[in-house]
């Protein structure tokens, strides 16, 4: 199945795979800004693609300082990688929206974060403390998608998915 | 604000950092970062691989947020970073550089994965995130170390003093391992011989492996323990997994490109060692051999180490050059030896390779199978069993260097590897300068 992507900055094509690989509960980190281009980071418990947008599962506890930045103006990135290959994506987007998770959201939240867990457990990072992890106090953050791009480091990194 | 030193073990590179930037438009960025290293209190150091993205931002706006964790409770610290300047050479360069070429080395990228740049960061503002884990690991932060470091100052002592004491090169490198498992806690470690003749290392002596690996080679220039000996310059790594994960992300990145890139090159020590320390054994302007740690504990080794561990390398460095060089003493008559068994080795010397051969499985090469060819020749035409370290140096034959000739490593080697190999012949050092040929078996000797 294809998603193609609208979006003035880009058009990207979203096919399965890629799909698969952005919603299988890898590790994701976030950057917003501010008003006088300071940039911050965010820790998220991964996406879910929609046909032209996506919605993104943001920590709120320590993500105090981009939620404001994302009020402010609505600019967004993420990194979904997976910790034992580094195979990594960047979304970008704009016009980010906070919001409540609905049920469905709160479910497949919770799965991504568990599966976020194992995958900093393979890497050797002890369970105990993998399960420490906080990824307890999530808010829906929807996006109109505007890039993809293959992250993976590597001289290709920053390269569009196309 | 946080204190910047008291991130010490964020900067280790176990567990990968991250770079939020963000371009003149206001688009924003975020990327993984190998390793962020600690400069002083007010700076950081990241190492730039790859003209990115982060960098091409930062040329634009030069403010960062970085994000650093702890590599054991996975807490988080958000450093405000400006970027000051990128620098391209000296030593914060050369020793970054130092890091990257073990690596590069080791997983066939040579020259191509590389570093293009230390960008140096001034640190504006350090902050622990507050529930980036819930409280039950930070509770279970690794106790301090207080009162240890008199005893390691003790430890070191105490080294100090064996190896002084020791009379011969094999006493000297079995004393040198000993010590450092028991005084210093150390799990695994082995010392590898250069050899100068062809410019290798060899392995000579090991503790904590399922084999003891004697005579392994690495050649100069690669991988951890090749990068220390061509640089002469100690080397330490943690979170080696980390890096080796990195670095094989890049050249599979790579190899889809349609780069063509040699193969990963396998070296002795641990498949699934964390940390690794090698230190080069120096003395004047001559390298004698690599000394190398290991551990699966990603932060085994901290900086007290290499001071430490430094200041003993300069000492067994010169020990073993001391004794390298003793008098050889003169022969004593040959006692009377007991009947023979009738087991049979057959031994096979490749003059092409240089190298000998034990019932068609690989013994040993270079100057140790020359001198065990010279023996078991002789041996085998007069029945002579006693020899002398004076007379295989005089022996053109053997190739071995007019000077500094690491005869008595070499010797060590040729013994182990018969130990591992061939336990029926043995070489047995009676007294300084002499050894005896010993065999409890037939031999039958060729020559391909």
């Amino acid at each position: 199945m294809l998603y193609h992507v609208s979006g003035t900055r880009a058009r990207c094509l979203i096919d399965g795979e890629l799909k698969q690989f952005l919603e299988s509960g890898h590790v994701c980190v976030v950057a917003t800004r501010d008003a006088g281009l300071r940039p911050d980071w965010g820790h998220a418990a991964g996406v879910r693609v929609l046909k032209d947008r996506c919605v993104l599962f943001l920590e709120s506890t320590t993500g105090a300082r981009s939620l404001n930045n994302l009020r402010d103006n609505g600019m967004i990135a993420a990194v979904i990688s997976e910790p034992a290959t580094h195979r990594s994506i960047q979304l970008k987007g704009r016009n980010a929206r906070i919001r409540e998770m609905n049920a469905a959201e709160k479910r497949l939240a919770a799965r991504l974060a568990q599966s976020a867990r194992q995958g900093v457990i393979e890497v050797g990072i002890a369970p105990r403390v993998a399960a420490s992890w906080n990824f307890e106090t999530l808010v829906a953050v929807e996006f109109e998608l505007t890039g993809v791009f293959d992250a993976t480091p590597g001289p290709k990194a920053g390269a569009e998915v196309k | 604000m946080t204190a910047l030193p008291e991130l010490m073990p964020c900067f280790q590179g176990v567990v990968p950092a991250a770079i939020a930037t963000c371009d003149a438009a206001g688009v924003p960025n975020v990327a993984y970062v190998s390793h962020v290293y600690y400069l002083d209190e007010g700076h950081v150091a990241l190492s730039c691989q790859f003209f990115n993205k982060t960098r091409r931002n930062i040329d634009q706006n030069p403010y960062a947020c970085v994000k650093v964790m702890h590599p054991v409770t996975l807490e988080a610290w958000r450093l405000d970073v400006k970027f000051i300047r990128a620098e391209t050479s000296g030593p914060l360069f050369d020793e970054m550089e130092l890091r990257i070429q073990a690596i590069a080395t080791h997983t066939g990228m040579k020259g191509i994965f590389r570093l293009l740049s230390s960008d140096i960061y001034e640190v504006l503002d350090v902050s622990h995130v507050r529930g980036y884990v819930l409280p039950r690991a930070s509770e279970e932060l690794p106790p301090a170390r207080l009162g240890e470091t008199r005893a390691e100052l003790r430890g070191l002592q105490v080294l100090s003093d064996r190896v002084s004491r020791t009379e011969d090169l094999a006493e000297l490198l079995e004393v040198l391992l000993n010590s450092l498992c028991e005084l210093f806690r150390v799990r695994h470690a082995m010392f590898l011989m250069h050899d100068e003749t062809d410019g290798r290392l060899y392995a000579l002596e090991s503790r904590g492996y399922e084999n003891s690996g004697a005579g392994a080679e690495v050649a100069m220039g690669e991988g951890l323990v090749g990068t220390v000996a061509k640089t002469r310059r100690l080397l330490r790594l943690s979170g080696v997994g980390e890096m080796l994960r990195y670095a094989r992300a890049v050249r599979n990145e790579m190899q889809r490109d349609g780069a063509s890139l040699h193969a990963e090159i396998p070296l002795p020590g641990l498949c699934d060692a964390q940390s690794q320390m090698a230190l080069p054994l120096v003395v004047g302007d001559r390298l004698l051999g690599v000394l190398v740690l290991e551990s699966v504990d990603p932060l085994a080794f901290e900086d007290w180490h290499e001071a430490y561990l430094n200041l003993l390398a300069n000492q067994a460095a010169l020990a073993i050059e001391r004794l390298s060089e003793q008098p050889d003493v003169e022969p004593a008559p040959e006692p009377d030896r007991p009947p023979l068994a009738a087991r049979k080795r057959v031994f096979t010397w490749y003059p092409k390779d240089e190298s000998v051969f034990v019932d068609g499985e690989y013994l040993v090469r270079g100057v140790p199978a020359r001198i065990l060819w010279k023996l078991l020749s002789e041996h085998d035409a007069t029945g002579r069993r006693e020899f002398g370290n004076r007379e295989l140096r005089m022996d053109e034959s053997l190739g071995l260097p007019p000077y500094k000739d690491n005869l008595e490593s070499r010797l060590i080697l040729l013994r182990k590897r018969l130990v591992e190999r061939c336990p029926d012949v043995r070489i047995v050092p009676v007294k300084r300068g002499r050894f005896t040929f010993e065999r409890d078996c037939e031999l039958l000797l060729e020559s391909r």
